[in-house]
């Protein structure tokens, strides 16, 4: 069975990695920090951004939302904004949850 | 091989003008966006919803649709005539289970082939991609225990890739790995496994894999970021 271990390059991405993975220019990545949709987590300027798998992840589903909605990416930016804000929210009744099972038990 | 009535998926009216067909097409697809909704058959559902609208958005593809779905109507009228007596059923409801992708794949496919259409029903999503496009990814929730995030963990993971064989038919393909998860993962975290998504048409690369790191409910602790919470009830005026 193939072991996979994960390194230190497996979480962080350059700019240019991040362009190829979700097959976007680097205009659009400039655009898409813009609006706060990907946020580089380290680096002053493009060449030296450095992003998580996190930030990959919400790139891929802005560009998909783009094309299969055809969304500004200012009402993309929003809508992520919200959808991150549903999941804290659910995330928090299910802890909430939790405990009050502790307490009935 | 069922027939599927694309203006019954858009809720629309046979009669409907492009607009009409660009505006239920947006209505549904920002309910049933697999990215955004969380209906539980969503992306079958915003397969459906792209196919109909990939056909009937286009004048050429419409007509054609629209001969096809008349050829059908008819013979339906037949039947129906031929078995009186029978369900009221009207051939609109006569679809296949909404599930069966590879049904609605083949009926489309039937008609304008997969490979010339410009369309995929079995794409992620429904977007365009070129010949040589990258295999898609895929993501799995990933249960771990709380002891187990705090030193390097092997876990085994097993998946199932869905791939098409030459004939254009999903194949599902099990796919086993041991991944050596680095030590203070936290939940919802992705990982990301490089390449052992799906396979990418001919020269092109696989789709990634991403583990999303979901931990297990604890008896006694709750996590909330980096910190561990626990709850102990006192009763009042007691001495502890």
């Amino acid at each position: 069975m193939l072991q996979i271990n994960i390194s230190e390059q497996d979480c962080w991405l350059s700019s240019d990695e991040l362009c190829e993975c979700s097959d976007i220019s680097s205009a659009l990545l400039l655009e898409l920090v813009e609006h706060s949709i990907a946020i580089p987590l380290q680096g002053d300027v493009i060449e030296q951004w450095q992003f998580n798998v996190e930030n990959l992840h919400q790139v891929k589903k802005a560009t998909r939302i783009q094309r299969d909605l055809a969304l500004d990416w200012s009402g993309i930016g929003l809508i992520l904004q919200l959808l991150d804000e549903r999941d804290q929210l659910e995330h928090e009744i299910h802890r909430l949850k939790q405990q009050l099972s502790r307490f009935k038990a | 091989m069922n027939f599927k009535d694309y203006y019954t998926v858009l809720g629309i009216d046979p009669q409907a003008d492009v607009k009409a067909v660009k505006a239920a097409y947006k209505k549904l697809a920002v309910k049933y966006h697999p990215d955004v909704s969380k209906h539980d058959d969503a992306e079958a559902k915003f397969k459906e919803i792209g196919e109909a609208y990939a056909i009937l958005s286009n004048a050429k593809k419409r007509a054609e649709y629209d001969e096809v779905r008349q050829h059908h109507l008819n013979r339906s009228q037949r039947h129906y005539a031929g078995h009186a007596g029978a369900s009221g059923q009207d051939w609109g409801q006569q679809e296949s289970d909404p599930q069966s992708d590879q049904e609605f794949a083949d009926f489309f496919n039937s008609i304008f082939g997969a490979r010339h259409s410009g369309f995929d029903p079995n794409q992620q999503h429904h977007g365009r991609q070129p010949q040589h496009a990258k295999g898609q990814d895929v993501e799995m929730e990933f249960p771990m225990f709380l002891e187990e995030t705090l030193t390097d963990t092997l876990k085994p993971v097993s998946f199932t890739l869905q791939q098409r064989d030459a004939r254009g038919h999903i194949v599902e393909h099990p796919k086993s790995l041991k991944v050596n998860i680095p030590a203070g993962v936290s939940n919802g975290e992705r990982i990301r496994l490089k390449g052992q998504g799906e396979s990418g048409q001919t020269k092109a690369d696989n789709g990634d894999l991403y583990l999303k790191i979901r931990y297990a409910p604890h008896p006694l602790f709750d996590v909330d970021g980096r910190n561990l919470t626990i709850v102990v009830p006192v009763a009042p005026g007691k001495r502890y």
